[in-house]
């Protein structure tokens, strides 16, 4: 076993893949937070009186509220005056009109991600929204997506041309006072996505975006709003790889779907930013506020997570199903290796009747890592004949993690149905022997075991992201058997 | 500081101070301290005492033996062939008339240990620790006027019934009892807590209970909550096992405006093993709340937590269990099973059935459903002539199952399901049916 | 046809969930009859015998049934039962915590208690419920066990046969009571369906294969199709469906 030991730990020594820093001049607000702060957001933005107004009551509400310690991390107290609060990356121009126009340097710093840009858009018909740092570079298929009718655009160029829209959805899924960090978004978010779809249209392409987080000290806040109208679909990739860096950034996003009348939102994650060391230095702080409304009738959102990065993930994507045989679902992956720990998981809110909702959640720990699955059912007492399934199940590797799973049913109508399974185990030796005896690789072996255990979640992501998704978690996990 | 704080505390400086004094004030310091829980407490999310800490709480009067004797019988009887041990609004009944000692067992009474021994004494008298959880237990420390040590040296037979009997005073009562079980290795027992009130004014019962199993000795253990329906109950179990002990515990709440009941498990030798039962029915305005957790911190040991809960009318039924698995506790294997049957449209149930896991050597699992009695299985009934009524009280019987043929005592079996059965509609019926 | 009828459905129109499944269902079912209702899967059989039974998911949209002279459809379930009627479940529910043993003895006594008949005691139940089981070749250990928990699936259907053979019903309609059985447990499950053929009830089996009909020999033979009958006839049908299949029946409703 320890010549074993040895080998994981020397697989689990692989660095970080995505770790450099682009040297790129940025336009940065100095450290610290105040009103004068906020307001100076506003104004580089341009925006509208009632953005600013909005901005300066979540900042006056933020100051009253205390960060949550309920969730099973730690980490050293964040000094919310020694983060910068925005900063955006210089160009000759106000926006690039074309691929031709971005930064050749940012366009290199994609092709060392992994992600040719151009091509990939091209052949894979893949929209891309590029978010670096904070403010979006390269937005692409903008002809095809405006002949549909599909408004995709970054939230400042949304809150520029389609203020009205905005004003009327910003926030009303996710209030300003809901949280902690949800308050700090609206406060000072940066920039982030922007999409509508007019009533009865499909989406013609899967709509995505990449982020980065580069210059040291920022944090990044993005503000994300999707809007379904009736009949619309959709579906949205969001993905994420960060450089190495010692020190701890902030993340603190918040995304907001709104589904109407037989609409349908998609919405898939690939979390891979920088996690820390293998001694547990450095890492993002991952605090995110992810919440779906089901507004109208036969709606449906679904989330699709994989998480393989972070220092700290503090994220629990959500669905308020309101309207009459709404649907919501949560796929999860959460992967926590070396030092991170992963607070995560979903909260199903049934207020209409016949609302239906299934979670299925595959947690990973490894090395020193605390992962947990924290997640709410509640079905409140109109909601008649609501349905929810849960399947949470955590997979060991190594003797000094942990792996947590708190579920809350709180149902108020006895016509509901829920069901809640878990299961936590180590990963199956027997299984491993057998791969190794067919001659299979150790490493191979855990892939394989590992890539089982997650496929429920797998098959839920459109087709190239279940690629990515599975290379991080090779990546992630290679050989992390104890 | 609220009223019950204050009452509390008054109560604590009026009685003549015993040979337990100061741990006694340092528990009501630390409880003092802490304040009563709220809903801002993960495990009292569910449960507000608000209405509670309004009131002013008076000592429980100690009520004459024979007195108490009438309103003392319990339905659980018949499950002992002797007499059952009585504590009396917290005070032990062990002179005239008390059941004589069986070959086995030994009873005593803790206010005679604290006068006789209070260091032998206090060496077993659980700590309680700062958790929300564990407040109530800080303030019996601090209030408890008396309770029963009790002893098994040897396998004894005959299940030990201990009957606590709450009468309320002119106000608000607040009755303080506690209760120490302690077993020599390779000793087994039963042993049922039947806890009644009887009607009047609204009581408190604060009550703790610590079971201490040696090496390879076993327990089945009983509390029956049957309070009356202003009677608030909160009640400690500690339980704390050895090296290949056995534990099975059943909880029973069936009475009472408000029952909380906690257990804490601490399977502390390797193949230890402990399996707890709840079977909680939150019928009319009724609130249950069970707080379970059985930490595994040795290797090889096993647990399993199975809850039936029903909530009716206003009731609403709490059932928050926790398995814990310290780093080190290889082998560990774990199961939970907690189903609600919720009847009415104003009732609630709240499951939060957890996992705290610290090893890899582990298999732990739980499954939990909420819902109401399954149609197919009603169709079916029906479609062989079985009316509505009948069909119903025998789904809702047999949703209750699991915990009932667990009981390995057929006397206590047999008389919490005739209890259990005046709950139900069609209990004729129901009493055919077994 | 002998007697009169025991069950007459006319014009029977039923949808689940704003599904139009049954779409004008007319039969007539005379006593001491055997019928065979066949049809390829999704045709609205199962649905028959659920709307029979008297089954809330589905909505009777229009028509009517009689049972030996009741309405039918104004009956529940409990009622249907205990005057005479017994579905044969195609999937049979478990019920674990509820006795096998206790619910027979609770069912025949609901139902010889509405015909002004003396409850069977404890005695005399098990006297009965021992023969029959032997009848069906079960296995005792059965009466003590939750209502078909853990029972593979042909052992379900046995104890469906046995259910029908302690409750005596006027009509019993039995929902693909054949599928899933070896050839062995068929000829039980047969056995036991003519034992309880006579003059005075009747039978239907709704069916998807013709290998039953090969044991219970049927006097009418339906094909139902697209929620009716689409034709009918005697067991000679039956042969006929088995090597030409339902598409010419289908494709001659068409032409």
């Amino acid at each position: 076993m320890s010549s074993k030991s040895q080998e994981i730990e020397a697989v689990l020594g692989q660095k970080y893949r995505h770790g450099f820093v682009t040297d790129i001049e940025s336009d940065s607000l100095p450290p610290g937070l105040d009103e004068s702060v906020v307001a100076a957001i506003s104004r580089r933005k341009q925006e509208p009186q009632f953005l600013l107004d909005w901005r300066l009551k979540a900042f006056r509400h933020w100051r009253t509220m205390r960060e949550p310690a309920w969730a099973s991390v730690r980490y050293k107290p964040i000094d919310y005056q020694d983060i910068s609060y925005y900063s955006a990356p210089r160009a000759p121009t106000d926006a690039p009109k074309s691929l031709d126009e971005v930064d050749p340097k940012l366009l290199a710093t994609y092709e060392k991600l992994g992600i040719p840009l151009h091509e990939r858009a091209r052949l894979a018909g893949v929209a891309v929204d590029a978010v670096f740092d904070s403010v979006s570079v390269a937005t692409t298929f903008k002809d095809k997506l405006a002949k549909a009718g599909v408004i995709f655009c970054s939230f400042s160029e949304a809150v520029r041309n389609h203020p009205e829209l905005i004003e009327r959805h910003l926030g009303t899924v996710v209030p300003i006072q809901d949280n902690f960090f949800a308050a700090l978004n609206s406060a000072v978010f940066s920039d982030g996505s922007f999409v509508y779809v007019p009533p009865g249209v499909r989406c013609p392409m899967e709509l995505s975006t990449y982020f980065r987080i580069n210059a040291a000290k920022t944090g990044q806040f993005e503000r994300t709003l999707i809007i379904a109208a009736e009949g619309a679909s959709v579906s949205y990739l969001e993905g994420c790889t960060a450089p190495m860096r010692d020190e701890n950034q902030l993340h603190a996003a918040v995304v907001e779907l709104i589904a109407l009348d037989d609409a349908q939102i998609k919405y898939s994650t690939v979390q891979n930013w920088y996690p820390g060391d293998e001694n547990g230095v450095g890492g993002i702080y991952n605090f995110v506020t992810k919440r779906g409304e089901c507004r109208g009738r036969n709606a449906k959102i679904s989330w699709t997570q994989v998480e393989t990065g972070s220092a700290i993930t503090w994220k629990y994507p959500s669905c308020v199903l309101k309207g009459e045989n709404s649907v919501g679902e949560f796929y999860s992956v959460a992967v926590a290796n070396n030092f991170q720990q992963a607070d995560t998981g979903t909260k199903m809110i049934h207020i209409g009747r016949n609302t239906k909702s299934t979670i299925v959640a595959k947690g990973i720990s490894a090395g020193h890592a605390t992962n947990t699955y924290r997640g709410l059912v509640k079905i409140l007492p109109g909601a008649d004949g609501a349905r929810n399934f849960t399947q949470c199940d955590s997979l060991l590797m190594g003797s000094r993690c942990a792996a947590h799973t708190f579920p809350y049913m709180e149902v108020r109508n006895p016509g509901a149905t829920v069901e809640h399974e878990a299961s936590t185990s180590k990963i199956g030796e027997d299984q491993l022997f057998y791969c190794l005896q067919r001659g299979v690789s150790a490493e191979d072996a855990v892939n394989m075991i590992v890539s089982g255990f997650c496929k429920a979640v797998f098959k839920e992501l459109p087709m190239e992201f279940a690629v990515e998704a599975q290379n991080l978690l090779s990546v992630s996990l290679e050989g992390a058997v104890g | 500081m609220s009223s019950a704080l204050q009452s509390f505390e008054a109560a604590l400086r009026a009685r003549p101070p015993d040979r337990l004094a100061a741990m006694r004030a340092e528990s009501m310091r630390r409880f003092l301290e802490l304040g009563l829980p709220n809903t801002g407490d993960e495990t009292w999310r569910y449960t507000n005492l608000r209405g509670l800490a309004a009131k002013p709480y008076v000592d429980a009067p100690r009520i004459a033996a024979g007195a108490a004797v009438d309103a003392a019988a319990s339905w659980l009887a018949a499950a002992s062939t002797a007499a059952p041990v009585r504590i009396v609004n917290g005070f032990a009944e062990l002179g005239d008339g008390a059941p004589p000692e069986r070959p086995g067992v030994t009873v005593r009474s803790l206010r005679s240990l604290a006068a006789q021994d209070p260091e032998w004494l206090l060496e077993r008298i659980a700590p309680a620790a700062d958790t929300d959880e564990e407040r109530w237990a800080l303030l019996n420390r601090a209030l408890f006027v008396d309770g029963i040590y009790l002893r098994i040296d040897s396998p004894v037979e005959d299940p030990i019934l201990i009957v606590h009997l709450a009468l309320p005073g002119g106000a608000d009562t607040a009755v303080h009892s506690r209760v120490i079980i302690e077993t020599a290795p390779g000793a087994t027992a039963t042993v049922i807590e039947h806890h009644i009130g009887s009607n009047g004014a609204a009581v408190l019962a604060n009550s703790a209970t610590q079971i201490e199993l040696a090496a390879d000795s076993s327990v089945e253990h009983y509390r029956v909550f049957a309070g009356n329906d202003t009677m608030t109950h909160i009640d400690a179990l500690t339980v704390r096992q050895a090296r290949g002990s056995r534990c099975r515990q059943f909880t029973i709440a069936l009475g009472g405006a408000l029952v909380r009941a906690d257990l804490r498990a601490k399977l502390d030798g390797p193949g230890a093993a402990h399996d707890s039962h709840s079977l909680l029915v939150g019928h009319g305005s009724r609130h249950v709340d069970c707080v379970a957790t059985v930490l595994h911190a040795s290797p090889q040991a096993t647990s399993t937590q199975t809850s039936r809960a029903i909530a009716s009318g206003t009731g609403r039924v709490v059932f928050n269990s926790k398995v814990v698995v310290a780093a080190g506790a290889a082998g560990t294997q774990s199961n939970q099973s907690a189903r609600g049957l919720l009847l009415s449209p104003t009732a609630e149930i709240d499951t939060r059935p957890q996992l705290e896991i610290h090893a890899d050597d582990v298999k732990c699992a739980h499954g939990a459903t909420t819902g109401r009695l399954d149609p197919d299985m009603m169709f079916y009934l029906l479609s062989r002539g079985i009316d509505r009524a009948a069909a119903q009280s025998l789904l809702i019987y047999a949703f209750l199952d699991d915990v009932l043929t667990g009981m390995s005592s057929p006397a206590a079996r047999s008389a919490i399901e005739n209890a259990l059965i005046a709950e139900l509609p069609d209990a004729d019926l129901l009493r055919e049916f077994r | 046809m002998p007697g009169k009828n025991v069950l007459t459905i006319s014009k029977l129109r039923a949808s689940v969930a704003g599904k139009s499944i049954l779409k004008g269902v007319d039969l007539q079912i005379g006593a001491g009859e055997v019928h065979a209702i066949m049809g390829p899967n999704g045709s609205g059989k199962s649905t028959l015998a659920q709307v029979l039974a008297g089954r809330e998911d589905y909505e009777v949209e229009g028509g009517g049934v009689t049972f030996d002279g009741q309405d039918l459809l104004a009956m529940r379930p409990e009622e249907r039962a205990r005057a005479g009627f017994f579905l044969g479940f195609q999937y049979p529910v478990e019920i674990p915590g509820v006795n096998n043993a206790y619910l027979l003895k609770a069912a025949l006594n609901a139902k010889r208690k509405r015909a002004g008949m003396p409850e069977v005691d404890a005695y005399e139940f098990l006297a009965l419920i021992k023969a029959k089981m032997k009848f069906m070749q079960m296995n005792e250990a059965f009466l003590s066990r939750g209502v078909n928990e853990g029972f593979s699936g042909g052992e379900k259907k046995r104890n469906e046969i046995l259910q029908m053979l302690v409750l005596e019903p006027r009509l019993a309609v039995l929902d693909e009571t054949d599928s899933g059985l070896d050839i062995d447990a068929l000829k039980v499950v047969a056995k036991g369906v003519n034992s309880l053929r006579g003059p005075d009830r009747s039978i239907v089996l709704i069916t998807h294969y013709q290998r039953l009909l090969d044991y219970i020999e049927p006097d009418h033979v339906h094909v139902f199709s697209d929620g009716r009958i689409l034709k009918s006839g005697d067991k000679s049908l039956a042969r006929e469906l088995e090597s030409r299949g339902y598409d010419w029946i289908q494709e001659g409703r068409v032409a």
